[in-house]
């Protein structure tokens, strides 16, 4: 499964959920899905805001990990 | 209070809500005085049609019961409408559920009409009329079968959109 590290970046760039989310124009509550893993999709659009935002790479938050039931 | 009155009469969803249910009682009152006519006719009549009526006896009220039942269940679904839920698993059970009743009114009238003829107490009436409620039975059932599987399709449409970020 795909997962996305924010709390890395934010780290990084010394910068607040709250702060992030109203930069890439989503609410918290659809920043914790994206945290969380609960999200099904991510659009082009909201990944390109978020590197903007953090000045990194699609590389930099996406992962890969393999499924345990798998 | 009357900000939110006003915020709900700007609501399409509940203005369709209250179309509905306007609806529904109607319905509803129109099968009560159906029934109620076939119940004062059964206890008055002399003719034919009379005879026709009480045949059916305890039939008639057990329809009477389950389309009441049904649209009971129609006007949940319209609250879950109004709630601009449409597309929810409890919309997607109810039109199963109203589905069964038409179901089990279809069987009903299959299985009387089946006795109808054996028993020879053929008369045109008696069959036309089990033959109706028995094709309308299975016309409604197969509708809201299909309006359930849709509905479940359009929540799990609906749930994949709402978790795409």
């Amino acid at each position: 499964m795909i997962i996305i590290n924010i709390d890395v970046m934010l780290a990084k760039r010394k910068m607040k959920v709250g702060e992030l989310a109203e930069r890439i124009g989503i609410t918290n509550a659809n920043l914790s899905i994206l945290k969380n893993g609960k999200a099904k999709a991510i659009r082009i659009e909201t990944l390109d805001a978020i590197c903007r935002a953090l000045e990194c790479q699609p590389g930099d938050i996406l992962e890969f990990q393999e499924d345990e039931d798998q | 209070m009357t900000n939110r009155i006003r915020k709900m009469g700007n609501n399409k969803q509940y203005q369709l809500s209250l179309c509905l249910k306007v609806v529904d009682i109607i319905m509803m009152c129109l099968v009560v005085g159906l029934f109620g006519v076939f119940s004062w006719y059964e206890k008055t009549g002399v003719d034919q049609m009379a005879d026709n009526i009480r045949a059916y006896g305890y039939f008639i009220y057990l329809t009477e019961a389950l389309t009441l039942l049904m649209l009971a269940i129609f006007w949940r679904v319209a609250t879950e409408i109004g709630r601009d839920n449409s597309f929810s698993m409890e919309n997607v059970k109810h039109f199963r559920y109203i589905g069964f009743c038409s179901g089990l009114i279809s069987i009903g009238y299959i299985i009387r009409m089946i006795y109808v003829i054996v028993s020879g107490q053929m008369n045109v009436f008696r069959i036309v009329y089990c033959l109706m409620l028995a094709v309308l039975g299975i016309l409604v059932l197969s509708i809201c079968l299909i309006l359930s599987c849709l509905i479940r399709n359009a929540y799990l449409m609906k749930q994949e959109n709402d978790l795409t970020i």
